[in-house]
């Protein structure tokens, strides 16, 4: 049931992406919300069918976009890295299921891990994307743009929900 | 065999990862818009819906800002129409007689803008109009203010424009004033600006004068306008390259209009003529 309503916050945040976050760009950066779902995943799914079902967000985002095999790429490599990302930060062995939150594996680590996932992620689509456009300052206001507002929305998304 | 198997689903994640990342690296490495498949990109029939589905809500968000451009644009058409009665007036005194052909070359086709992007590297946009109007690759793209594009493919209902914002695309362009040329392409840095490179040294300009389309490729009429002069950067050499502040408003586009010139159908038609007898 709770991979069910998973899978439906996932849908929603490719929609939101696609037909308003992809819109807001501020000095060329742009909120990756779809990553903040990825993030969240629940843990119970084998990794196989992480990485699975980031190239299939990663590949409708592209369709969208117009950059075939740009977000699929970078999905599929940070999501086949997430388990091992999560290890680093959380050491509680009972987590075994379950959406990564907050409460579950606490603030500081929560925020260690979303930083380091959301940083990956947009450092690595943005390297992919300046193989054809090399521009190297231009790029790195990009990505730091992205991963903050990226993780601002994460953090207040993960504080509602928490109020909850 | 046995350990082999064995190998494989021990490592399944990096099997699937590599497999997925070859994939993804296959579909990045289609470069060229020209080859770009339809099925992958905005103009297929399903994202192609949805964004129609969206437009037909957000596009009544400009509209003000819109119509006001557009009472701007009448007002210079209007005056620019005064002017060349005044002049037919003067040419008819002469009985001077223009040549049919000349009269109409370009025709224009109504389309609306479902699918757009800005902050890309490299942008593209969507319209709503395909192969069953006419349109083809390589038609020119304007709006009210200047110029948008050129069309890169087309599916049935929909076609792909390739940007002004995508360096793939090179624009001939000149300064209206004393028709020196260069080619205009995007630095990728901001959607309100382009870059005029290739100016030879020796040519007199002001920031604020106005660039336009030279008319010398099929895809755009000359003196379609594209922006002004905001800045100079001088690289050395013997040519300058020149800040552009562009007239379209990327961030708000709408309706736009696909420009067919009936000159190159007839060339083209000319020409395949040409090569069937041969």
């Amino acid at each position: 049931m709770s991979i069910l309503l998973y899978i439906l916050w996932l849908l929603l945040a490719v929609v939101l992406q696609v037909l308003l976050f992809n819109h807001l760009s501020f000095f060329g950066g742009v909120a990756l919300v779809y990553v903040i779902a990825l993030l969240k995943a629940p843990v119970e799914i084998s990794r196989v069918l992480q990485i699975v079902m980031g190239f299939l967000v990663g590949f409708v985002i592209d369709i969208f976009c117009n950059t075939p095999g740009m977000h699929s790429l970078t999905a599929v490599s940070v999501m086949a890295l997430r388990d091992s990302i999560l290890h680093l930060y959380n050491d509680d062995p009972e987590f075994k299921s379950g959406l990564v939150t907050m409460q579950q594996i606490g603030l500081s680590a929560f925020v260690r891990y979303a930083l380091s996932f959301i940083g990956l992620h947009c450092l690595l689509l943005y390297i992919i994307e300046s193989f054809t456009l090399f521009n190297l300052p231009v790029m790195l206001v990009k990505v730091l743009i992205s991963i903050g507002l990226t993780f601002g929305f994460c953090m207040a998304f993960e504080f509602a929900a928490a109020k909850r | 065999m046995e350990n082999l198997i064995r190998f494989i689903t021990k490592n399944s994640p990096w099997f699937t990862w590599l497999f997925l990342a070859i994939l993804s690296i296959v579909l990045l490495c289609q470069t060229n818009p020209y080859h770009r498949s339809i099925w992958f990109g905005s103009a297929n029939f399903i994202t192609a819906n949805v964004y129609d589905a969206q437009s037909s809500v957000t596009g009544y968000f400009g509209l003000r800002q819109a119509n006001v451009e557009l009472l701007e644009r009448t007002g210079i058409l209007e005056a620019e129409n005064q002017a060349l009665r005044q002049q037919l007036q003067e040419y008819q005194a002469l009985d001077f007689h223009q040549h049919d052909s000349v009269k109409h070359q370009y025709r224009y086709l109504i389309a609306h803008v479902v699918g757009n992007s800005i902050n890309q590297a490299e942008n593209y946009i969507t319209l709503d109009k395909g192969a069953a109007d006419g349109v083809h690759q390589d038609l020119g793209v304007a709006d009210q203010n200047g110029v948008i594009g050129i069309v890169a493919n087309v599916s049935e209902h929909y076609s792909l424009v390739l940007s002004v914002l995508n360096p793939k695309l090179r624009l001939s362009v000149m300064l209206k004033d004393t028709e020196a040329f260069g080619s205009l392409v995007w630095d990728g840095k901001d959607s309100r600006y382009a870059v005029f490179e290739d100016l030879p040294r020796n040519v007199d300009y002001n920031n604020g004068d106005t660039v336009v389309t030279t008319g010398y490729t099929s895809s755009f009429p000359k003196n379609v306008p594209v922006g002004r002069v905001v800045d100079t950067f001088d690289g050395g050499g013997s040519f300058l390259t020149l800040h552009i502040e562009l007239f379209s408003n990327f961030n708000r586009l709408n309706a736009v209009h696909v420009i067919f010139n009936k000159e190159q159908e007839e060339r083209d038609q000319l020409q395949a003529s040409v090569s069937a007898t041969e």
